[in-house]
């Protein structure tokens, strides 16, 4: 249950955005990995807690959470896969020869502002 | 005051603009010079930031830090019970016979129990309570390290006990380092991938005990190689010092890469 760290981590983030640029931050997309260790309905509730503590610009800010896939290259073949889980054959070639190119990436994608 | 939709002073020039209606029906009108006040339509602004930006930032640093000294830092991470304290036990007591200076940063939720067994090996041991969080951060690190004995040739960090959160956060180490147990069965590395696939060295601790519990080392060794083929693996017991000399060697030559930074 990191993702109040997680949470806090965010709302660190766009206050310094709303210091250095001023606004009303309406929204926040973020993009998660899904070897990033987080539940997305766990980081939208921790998200409600990190905002009561919040600057007024902040306090209706709305979290919309994006599971991206996981991209794999295969050693062997050089086919690329998408999928929405890791897996470990390739699905061409079926050797265990994935390379993982994502997963745990934990990013703001973009804010909406006014 | 604009007659036309009702809202409030601001600039005064003449201009047209758009309004959405609560209905949802949206439309233009002008303005003449009389002054008022409209909503900002919102914009889009990309990003592209990662979330963990302070805490990267913070391990970015204390790596500086730690490679300016030559310390090598490594971050120890398992479930808990798999034997980190233990293996740190022994550890200590060997580099200490050896003359190497070592300090220990040691997280768990509550109390100073590691802390109090660690301190029997070692001078510098420091307890970090992280309360209700389930990881360390590269902050709390940050706040330790000017507090290291000189001299320090390892620094290692035994992270709170959990196969999930402590991964997510880089702490500015040189290595993760993943334990897994014997008792824990040999299916945990691709049940909790993250941690086996960023770790560089598996050590698989309570050997001794692989016999009685029907444990299967071809197997683990598999399930290890499939999220990370790179991974070096290291089977021993701190108990009866099977394989323990192996990570002796393996701490030793990483700390030689240390001075060579």
């Amino acid at each position: 249950m990191h993702e109040l760290s997680i949470a806090e981590a965010l709302m660190g983030s766009l206050e310094k955005y709303r210091k250095e640029h001023g606004g009303r931050v309406l929204s926040v997309n973020v993009r998660v990995g899904r070897l990033a260790g987080i539940d997305p309905d766990a980081l939208e509730y921790t998200w409600r807690t990190a905002r009561e503590c919040a600057s007024v610009e902040l306090k209706e800010c709305e979290i919309k959470i994006a599971v991206a896939p996981i991209r794999h290259r295969c050693r062997n073949c050089g086919g690329t896969f998408e999928r929405d889980r890791w897996i470990i054959e390739c699905p061409d070639c079926h050797q265990s020869a994935l390379q993982r190119e994502n997963g745990q990436e934990l990013v703001i994608e973009s804010i909406e502002v006014e | 005051m604009c007659k036309d939709c009702g809202c409030g002073g601001g600039h005064a020039h003449s201009h047209s603009h758009t309004h959405v209606r609560a209905d949802g029906t949206v439309y233009t009108h002008d303005h003449g010079e009389a002054s008022h006040d409209h909503a900002k339509t919102p914009v889009t602004v990309k990003l592209e930031q990662a979330i963990l930006n302070a805490n990267d930032a913070a391990a970015a640093a204390n790596r500086v830090w730690l490679a300016a000294r030559g310390i090598v830092a490594l971050n120890l991470i398992s479930s808990p019970g798999s034997g980190k304290t233990r293996l740190l036990e022994k550890t200590l007591e060997f580099l200490s016979e050896k003359g190497i200076p070592c300090a220990v940063l040691v997280g768990d939720q509550y109390g100073e129990a590691d802390a109090l067994r660690l301190k029997r090996f070692a001078s510098s041991v420091t307890q970090i309570q992280t309360g209700e969080r389930c990881h360390l951060n590269a902050e709390e690190i940050m706040a330790e390290l000017p507090r290291l004995p000189e001299g320090t040739r390892i620094l290692f960090i035994e992270n709170v006990g959990n196969l999930v959160c402590p991964v997510a956060f880089d702490l500015g180490e040189n290595a993760k380092i993943a334990l897994l147990s014997t008792p824990e069965g040999e299916e945990k590395p691709v049940k909790y991938p993250a941690l086996f696939a960023s770790s560089s060295l598996v050590v698989l601790t309570k050997m001794d005990l692989a016999e009685v519990l029907h444990w299967n080392l071809p197997e683990c060794t598999d399930n290890i190689r499939k999220v990370n083929p790179a991974a070096e693996i290291l089977p021993l017991s701190a108990q009866t010092g099977e394989g323990m000399q192996k990570w002796f060697d393996y701490l030793i030559q990483y700390m030689k890469k240390g001075e060579n930074q």
